[in-house]
């Protein structure tokens, strides 16, 4: 007897409801999410005028086609860069490892910035290109920020002023890169295209107005600066940040008051 | 029994998608309802929940979940049901549904809607998780019949017996997609009319319409077109079995087309239901 006959055999004596409805359902998840149809899928499952194998297929397809359908909603710039083929085989091993665990897809892609970084044969900028997509993705599902308090820093006594937090949008989100990844969406939002980003450090500030999601391009050297204050660290920590050369009052003085101006920052607690 | 287990009939609507917002903010066009799919909005904030605000200032919403996942051997997800009933109130939806399936298991998350065994146990299993969640409701879950491609051997009950006995043992409402009856009877051999003989109608709440693509030997629940005729004869036949009324909702999720054409399909339902009024007198 092949091995397959035996397992036919075993699971014969046990049909799937009367398994414990738990092992039922642990069966269909592995034969839908799993490498091949099961092959006692035909002693489960009732095949009537149409095949198990298509039965199965039609789960096995769903699965993988709604998740890299979300994935290419969340990175269609990425997916442009890389090519439309590079790109499902990509996401093909990325739901392998990453299976869906959270009731909603909104977040399921957040994954993406760090496995393209691992993948061989992705063009290094792709993961930060991966990151600008993702952040604006999470700009969208966050509260616009509150009325811009640009006097707030004005009022905070200067003794207090190294332990001051800011608070920032809540939309807000700083990405940093060795690549000039703005610039390549922003020709993929125009043309449909996306050119390979630059090799030139950039940053770039994501966040979500009334009218819709903005990108502002950032000082590069200062925007670590904007991150560590929006991640709440106080002003002596997050200024640490910053190369000693650009420490000059005027500099720091001139981002603050652009940083409000924009409504990143939109108060003080001193 | 009060009809349809006292909700209103919000006569007939259509599946709220992205691609629509502008044209139903600008035109605000005359239409009944929105069923939104609940979990594209159970966020605490952002531009698809103010949207939806919006929206549901100037129309009746209802809420359509596919994550519920009634039939998983998975402790229920209490923090989703919670939120589900957080967007419940923000929106005042007038009804809660989600589908007789499960969804994952073991922590993990398919996001497709898979069949449950038909069988005493597994009516037993989903009965005991659907009072949980009306408990946590305070009000009727509705539940509706899926689209399904495979059963399992060991099933010993139809599945219009099984929603018959969830109803009975639960009091939850129907959403009754003729569509789904439709693509389940192609791929399961069955004839559509016993499934519409077994299902109390006292309890159906709302019922569906949507396109499916046919293979030939079986369909698939794709939603990417208009409603085929087959689909709007029976239909007509539910509608005839439903002297109370209910809420018809189509939905149109692929190849969507500009929001007037959904609307037009929307409202061919009104001459399906005239149709059966006059066969019915």
């Amino acid at each position: 007897m092949s091995p397959r006959r035996e397992r036919s055999a075993c699971a014969a004596s046990a049909p799937a409801t009367e398994r414990p409805l738990q092992a039922a359902q642990a069966w269909l998840y592995a034969a839908i999410t799993g490498a091949d149809v099961p092959p006692d899928s035909d002693d489960v499952l009732v095949a009537g005028h149409v095949g198990v194998g298509t039965r199965l297929g039609i789960y096995r397809h769903a699965y993988r086609a709604r998740l890299e359908e979300c994935l290419a909603d969340d990175y269609p710039a990425v997916r442009a860069l890389i090519g439309e083929g590079r790109f499902a085989r990509r996401c093909a091993i990325a739901i392998t490892q990453h299976p869906p665990r959270e009731p909603t897809l909104n977040r399921y892609g957040r994954f993406m910035p760090g496995f393209l970084q691992e993948q061989r044969g992705v063009p290094a900028a792709a993961a930060d290109l991966a990151r600008l997509e993702w952040a604006l993705v999470e700009a969208i599902h966050s509260p616009c920020g509150e009325i811009v308090d640009v006097d707030a820093l004005a009022r905070v006594q200067p003794a207090q002023l190294a332990s001051a937090r800011f608070h920032a949008d809540p939309s807000l989100r700083v990405v940093v890169s060795r690549f000039d990844v703005d610039a390549s969406l922003a020709t993929f939002q125009r043309t449909g295209t996306c050119p390979a980003p630059a090799r030139l450090p950039s940053a770039v500030a994501v966040q979500r107005r009334p009218s819709g999601l903005r990108r502002t391009p950032l000082a590069a050297g200062f925007a670590p600066l904007l991150a560590a204050l929006a991640a709440g660290q106080p002003l002596s920590a997050a200024i640490s940040t910053i190369p000693p050369r650009l420490l000059t009052q005027d500099a720091l003085a001139g981002c603050f008051r652009r940083w409000f101006a924009a409504g990143f920052l939109v108060g003080v607690q001193s | 029994m009060t009809p349809r287990l006292g909700l209103p009939d919000l006569g007939i609507g259509i599946g709220l998608r992205s691609a629509h917002y502008a044209h139903i903010l600008e035109r605000r066009p005359a239409l009944g309802w929105f069923e939104i799919v609940s979990d594209n909005y159970l966020e605490d904030a952002g531009r698809p929940l103010e949207l939806l605000d919006r929206i549901a200032a100037r129309y009746p919403i209802v809420m359509h979940g596919v994550s519920l996942s009634i039939g998983s051997t998975d402790p229920l997800d209490h923090d989703y049901v919670r939120r589900l009933v957080r967007l419940r109130d923000r929106v005042n939806a007038r009804w809660v549904s989600d589908h007789l399936c499960w969804t994952g298991v073991a922590g993990r998350n398919t996001h497709d809607l898979l069949p449950v065994p038909l069988t005493r146990a597994s009516l037993r299993h989903i009965a005991d998780r659907v009072c949980a969640v009306q408990d946590a409701l305070g009000a009727p879950l509705v539940i509706e019949n899926p689209s399904t491609y495979a059963a399992f051997r060991g099933d010993t009950l139809s599945e219009w017996d099984f929603l018959a006995g969830l109803c009975a043992a639960t009091g939850c409402g129907l959403l009754l997609d003729v569509n789904n009856v439709y693509v389940s009877s192609r791929n399961h051999g069955f004839d559509p009319r016993a499934y519409f003989d077994g299902i109390p109608w006292d309890r159906v709440v709302q019922m569906h319409l949507a396109g499916h693509s046919d293979n030939g030997d079986h369909c698939v629940d794709t939603h990417d077109g208009p409603v085929i005729d087959a689909v709007w004869q029976l239909f007509a036949d539910a509608w005839r079995r439903c002297p109370d009324g209910a809420s018809v909702l189509l939905e149109w999720d692929a190849r969507l087309p500009a929001f007037p054409v959904v609307a037009a399909e929307a409202r061919r339902a009104r001459r399906h239901m005239r149709t059966a009024a006059g066969a019915v007198s």
